[in-house]
């Protein structure tokens, strides 16, 4: 159907495209048809792209389609880790397997969840803490998590799993590599009706190769570029997101990713 | 309980809880396969240390974890007269898996099972022995597995295994036979070609000569001799060694190149 029509189309703008010529005196009349089907079929194709691309940044369908393609998954290798961890303690400390593998439901709800709607910050920074939880079982002392969130903070409606996959990676390709782990920052701040929020992780820095630093990495990367659209998709410009790399004199890496709301526009 | 006919097994794993749970299964197919744990580690580094005093039959060894990874220890046993057999253990990697699979390396998925881990230890494909072409293809497959460059190079002295951080190289050396690893210490001997490694740490290091490797950070300058005739020669000085090193006329463009970018 679709082919049909845009033979119908290269046809029409084939037989228009000849008269305009003809009409605006660059062509006789004579030059071979071929050359003219050739332009033609030119001219069609960018006017086809063109629609194609208008399509898609008007149509709010297709906006939604790909809010939820977006969506970050949980890293399976998190998950089995997670369950292996969970079956060695199930011998030696029942009680604590049985919480950990309530988190590990609870977290896998949110993770299926429709993910377009908004949700309270503070429910985010309540996924956060227990998906740290869980990493924190699985690591032991490698991981040391640090909260500095006001007692007050204005509940803004944010993006899910906004927070929580810059967390995995920070823990995936930062705390985990490190034979003695670190400490993983999570600090809230509101001013001006803005919300910050910083997250900083060491990183094996210049005694490991460059390609596995927590900048050069594609699941990171890739990580980065999905919230930052997403964050776009739902505050356009008034909302940022920026990361930084740092290394200390020791030649330890420092990553750090900051992200700045709007506090008016996301309560909506 | 360390009976001759038992089976001896080495943990390697940078998690505590995974390692507990191998020691766990391994007990619990006891009855079946008898078996001991003769050493545990939590990275490859120390794995290779406790290799020093006790010589498994099989290594149970997870992929990712720091200072080492899975991998990277592999291909260093596999160089070993007496490796232990290895078995991969990892959590999720379709890579890792994928390759595995291609290349007939035993390996078993967290969480692991304990009919699946009695069956991968009861056809142990014994490590290749005599055929020195074996071990070589085996280090070759795995090498292929390894994405990044190795953090250590190793080197046999006296049936022991050394480990020489790559990042402590001033220089390799190449002579009629051998590769010569240079750090501020010693010489160490390798038995791989200096052309694997410029591809493998072209990071680090940059040839000065068909036989010479250096690492780039050590280069203090150059300087040119003229050696009676016409002909001259360049020769880059290098930071805390004495040694200077002769730069070839082919390479001399290149690395001239790089002293640009370093003095800019």
């Amino acid at each position: 159907m679709a082919q049909a029509g845009i033979v119908f189309f290269a046809a029409l703008s084939a037989v228009l495209l000849r008269k305009i010529l003809i009409f605006i005196g660059l062509e006789e009349g004579q030059t071979s048809p071929a050359r003219t089907v050739l332009l033609a079929g030119v001219a069609t194709g960018i006017l086809l792209y063109y629609f194609e691309l208008r399509a898609r940044a008007f149509s709010p369908a297709l906006a939604e389609a790909r809010l939820q393609a977006l969506t970050a998954r949980i890293r399976p290798h998190f998950l089995f880790n997670s369950l292996n961890a969970v079956l060695s303690l199930i011998r030696v400390e029942p009680r604590r397997a049985e919480l950990a593998l309530e988190e590990l439901a609870e977290l896998f709800r949110v993770m299926m969840r429709d993910h377009r709607e908004l949700l309270p910050l503070s429910d985010e920074l309540a996924l956060c803490s227990q998906y740290l939880d869980l990493e924190k079982l699985r690591l032991g002392e490698r991981l040391t998590v640090a909260w500095e969130i006001p007692q007050v903070f204005p509940n803004i409606k944010v993006p899910q799993l906004m927070i929580q996959p810059l967390l995995e990676n920070a823990v995936y390709y930062g705390i985990e590599p490190l034979s003695d782990g670190g400490t993983l920052r999570i600090c809230l701040t509101c001013r001006n009706d803005k919300i910050y929020i910083d997250l900083s992780n060491p990183f094996p820095g210049t005694d490991a190769p460059v390609s596995s630093r927590m900048s050069r990495h594609e699941g990171n990367h890739m990580a980065i570029a999905n919230i930052r659209e997403r964050l776009s998709l739902h505050y356009d410009l008034e909302a940022q997101l920026e990361t930084e790399e740092n290394f200390g004199h020791d030649g330890q890496g420092e990553y750090l990713v900051h992200i700045v709301l709007p506090c008016r526009s996301a309560i909506k | 309980m360390n009976s001759p006919s038992s089976l001896s097994v080495m943990i390697v794993d940078d998690e505590a809880f995974a390692r507990t749970r191998l020691r766990d299964l391994l007990a619990d197919i006891s009855p079946e396969l008898p078996n001991a744990v003769v050493a545990e580690a939590a990275n490859g580094k120390l794995a290779v240390e406790a290799l020093e005093n006790v010589s498994p039959d099989v290594a149970l060894i997870d992929i990712r974890m720091p200072k080492m990874g899975g991998i990277e220890l592999a291909r260093h046993l596999s160089r070993c007269e007496k490796s232990p057999a290895i078995i991969f253990v990892t959590a999720y990697d379709t890579h890792a898996v994928e390759a595995f699979e291609l290349n007939a390396i035993d390996y078993l998925v967290k969480p692991v099972r304990a009919q699946r881990l009695l069956a991968a230890l009861q056809k142990i494909r014994r490590p290749p022995g005599p055929e020195e072409d074996a071990a070589g293809r085996m280090e070759q497959k795995l090498a292929n597995l390894q994405k990044d460059a190795r953090i250590y190079l190793s080197c046999h002295e006296r049936g022991r295994l050394l480990l020489i951080p790559v990042n402590e190289v001033l220089y390799f050396k190449a002579d009629l036979k051998y590769v010569t690893a240079r750090t501020a210490q010693r010489e160490y001997l390798l038995d791989e070609p200096l052309t694997r490694l410029e591809n493998e740490f072209s990071e680090r290091f940059i040839r000065l000569h068909r036989s010479v490797l250096v690492a780039k950070e050590i280069i203090a300058g150059f300087e040119k001799k003229t050696d009676g005739g016409a002909e001259t020669q360049w020769y880059a000085i290098l930071r805390d060694v004495q040694e200077k090193l002769p730069v070839s006329r082919r390479q001399w463009p290149l690395v001239k190149s790089y002293a640009k970018q370093l003095s800019s």
